[in-house]
């Protein structure tokens, strides 16, 4: 028997009001996973090239994956993919919550969405009896408020005010979490598609039960006994990260003018908890629980992840976490992306302060910017500026070389200046400006681990590494958190100002050939929980190197679509000012991108300029 | 002077967020922060990364790196999220 995806998924055409239900072709699952994998196939094959992102014909898809109501540890993930009106790529926006597992139990593995309905819908996928609703008496709401409206026993992803005006970063939250980036919500917005709820009872089938049943347990005992994710991420969350990326000197700061602050100390995690925290939260079936929830002004909110405190606090000058924590609760209600609004407004306020903007932005000035994200999402004065992202506001008042984006997507709270691998996979991350394509920063600055942060050894082979397995993982769809257990326990215990672990650092510096090597060789084993999981769920053996060639496969599958697309190897690129302002006297002096890219186009089976070959094509058994 | 910040529960022992300093090296430094700790805590304290203006001290001079009046130096500890 096999198990896992249930091989249909729903074709909803929104211009035409129909509602087919398709099967998935066996091949791709096998080549493909699901989730972002099966995301990436079904947008290339569905769309023609070169297709606007709010063109009625482009596509918007909703994917799980094989683990996706199992309840194994994680597998609560649903992604969206399309093409981003940011940036023109492919864009895969995942979330956690209870969506995923909801639309798996509704008896399906995706949705897609094509066409545009003449007037505000939502869908509601109640296993066989699915039904597009009128939604006109929820547009115009906040994401609470359209969660809050529709029926409670559902599981939802809704946009807000911002997706409804097409803003290029507009998010799609379910309960309290985010698809936040690539500006999904807009493509969704410009469907007139308000949301998507799911419900049902149905099971994930399990091919091997009583293998699988152990594997769970055990995963879950040692997730909760690991000191990531046992220890610091249920005690902190993900705010843990911004007393370390301050000492790193790599939290941005002044649109990053700067890699630190004194006062980032006020916005610490551990100031979150022992003051604001009311209580822990987490996604269905994760046994982390890194969301927080916090009490401000006498009222329950939800607690800033370190992206936001990092592009929303300290990237604006704000170093008061309450005023963080109500200016990103503002974008999650609006259904904007607090990443791409902190370093939209950052740029803007150093546009401002060079006299090339005129504006009211001024630096830790919290109620200029409240109004600003309120004008953002309504598209409403210097919002409406904002609305189209750092990169196209740089083409209309200057600044480019301090426009903080890739590709049009602006990045995130690490300054790759002092995490140069990090840059790298900034630079040729198929969505742009992305940190979680590969968490490099988690090997070289904010982990257990630190490979030497400011060169580029081994860099491009961290990289490749590090972003075949996220995209596996992520078609799975399971969160990439649980591969921070990956790095062994007895690490945290090791002085770093040791011996021991010093001399473990420098071999890992030098590691970069046997790890080139070890992604060429195809070795049958299975060594961590993805592949067992996978295998004991689907009944298919799955080893560890079949893992990394699907994450291989799904890598170069959006190269090709992003190519196909119209973007140019060339937009492999920092902004200048990463590249050649020094942020200190340490020799922390710009990313050296040009020492790594011809090294890291080579391990992916690219040619010189970055275009995959068609013998890597071929070996990927990748369909064009 | 140059500046320390302390990881979060050293800061909690010491009663401070930044220590200032007149020290000349990252040895004096910690030797001046330590003075009056239980010697067990301290060696548990400072069991984490000392960075001078965002570098590694090992990728310098280790503890006898000289310090600057306007160096700061972040003691830090792994941490995690996305």
């Amino acid at each position: 028997m096999q198990g896992g995806n249930l091989g249909r998924y729903l074709d909803v055409d929104l211009s035409a009001g129909t509602i087919e239900v398709k099967r998935t072709d066996p091949q791709d699952e096998e080549l493909y996973v699901g989730g972002r994998g099966m995301g990436a196939r079904m947008l290339y094959d569905n769309t023609p090239a070169g297709l606007d992102p709010f063109d009625e014909r482009m596509v918007l898809i909703f994917s799980v994956g094989p683990l996706t109501g199992t309840n194994a540890p994680q597998s609560n993930r649903f992604i969206v993919t399309t093409k981003s009106p940011l940036t023109g790529c492919i864009a895969d926006s995942h979330c956690g919550g209870n969506f995923a597992t909801k639309l798996r139990k509704a008896g399906y593995d995706a949705v897609l969405f094509r066409g545009r309905s003449a007037h505000p819908v939502y869908l509601e996928i109640d296993e066989d009896n699915i039904t597009l609703k009128d939604a006109k008496h929820l547009w115009g709401k906040t994401t609470g408020d359209t969660q809050a409206a529709l029926p409670a026993q559902f599981g939802k992803a809704v946009i807000g005010p911002a997706g409804e005006n097409r803003v290029r970063y507009a998010c799609i939250v379910s309960q309290h979490r985010v698809a936040g980036r690539c500006g999904t919500g807009a493509v969704m917005g410009s469907k007139n598609l308000k949301a998507v709820i799911a419900n049902g009872k149905k099971k994930t089938p399990i091919a091997q039960p009583e293998a699988y049943k152990a594997l769970q347990r055990n995963l879950s005992a040692f997730l909760k006994q690991h000191p990531m994710t046992g220890g610091i991420l249920p005690d902190l969350g993900t705010a843990s990260l911004v007393m370390t990326c301050a000492g790193r000197n790599i939290i941005p700061t002044r649109n990053f003018q700067a890699g630190q602050d004194l006062r980032s100390t006020k916005l610490a995690g551990e100031k979150m908890r022992d003051e604001l925290l009311e209580k822990r939260g987490g996604c269905l079936a994760c046994p982390i629980r890194c969301g927080r929830h916090v009490k401000i002004k006498g009222r329950s909110a939800k607690g800033p992840e370190y992206e936001t405190i990092g592009m929303l606090g300290n990237n604006l000058g704000i170093f008061d976490l309450e005023a963080v924590v109500e200016l990103g609760e503002l974008c999650d209600e609006l259904g904007l992306d607090t990443i791409s609004m902190g370093t939209t407004l950052g740029f803007a306020t150093e546009l401002t302060e060079r006299d090339m903007l005129s504006s009211d932005l001024a630096w830790g000035d919290v109620p200029a910017y409240r109004k600003a994200i309120e004008d953002t999402a309504a598209k409403r004065g210097l919002g409406a500026d904002l609305s189209d992202g750092s990169k196209r506001m740089s083409e209309k008042y200057g600044g480019e070389d301090f426009a903080i984006h890739v590709k049009g997507l602006e990045l995130p709270a690490y300054d790759p200046r002092g995490c140069v691998g990090q840059g790298l996979e900034y630079a040729v991350n198929n969505r742009g400006g992305c940190h979680i394509r590969g968490s490099t920063m988690y090997l070289e600055a904010t982990g257990p681990a630190s490979v030497d942060p400011f060169s580029p050894r081994s860099k491009p082979e961290l990289v490749v590494f590090q972003q075949n397995t996220n995209a596996s993982v992520s078609s799975l769809s399971m969160c990439y958190f649980s591969t921070y257990a990956v790095i062994p326990a007895a690490l945290f215990k090791l002085d770093p100002n040791g011996l021991t672990y010093r001399a473990i650092m420098t071999a890992l510096s030098f590691s970069g050939p046997a790890l080139g090597l070890m992604m060429k060789v195809k070795l049958p084993g299975q060594m961590l929980w993805f592949e067992k999981l996978l295998s004991t769920v689907t009944g298919r053996t799955v080893s560890m190197s079949d893992l990394a060639e699907i994450g291989a496969r799904i890598y170069t599958l959006e190269r090709l679509y992003n190519l196909r697309e119209g973007m140019r190897p060339a937009d492999d690129k920092l902004p200048k000012r990463l590249l050649s302002e020094p942020l200190s006297r340490q020799g922390q002096t710009g990313v050296p991108l040009d020492a790594m890219l011809p090294k890291y186009y080579k391990l992916r089976g690219w040619d010189e300029t970055g275009v995959p070959t068609d013998a890597t094509v071929r070996k990927l058994q990748i369909r064009r | 002077m140059p500046i320390l910040v302390p990881h979060a529960e050293l800061a909690a022992s010491l009663g401070a967020e930044t220590f200032l300093s007149h020290a000349r090296t990252v040895a004096e430094l910690l030797e001046e922060v330590g003075q009056g700790m239980d010697p067990e805590t301290w060696k548990k304290s400072i069991q984490c990364t000392l960075l001078l203006n965002g570098r590694n001290i090992h990728y310098l001079n280790g503890f006898s790196t000289t310090l600057d009046p306007d160096d700061v130096i972040w003691m830090v500890v792994p941490s995690g999220g996305g």
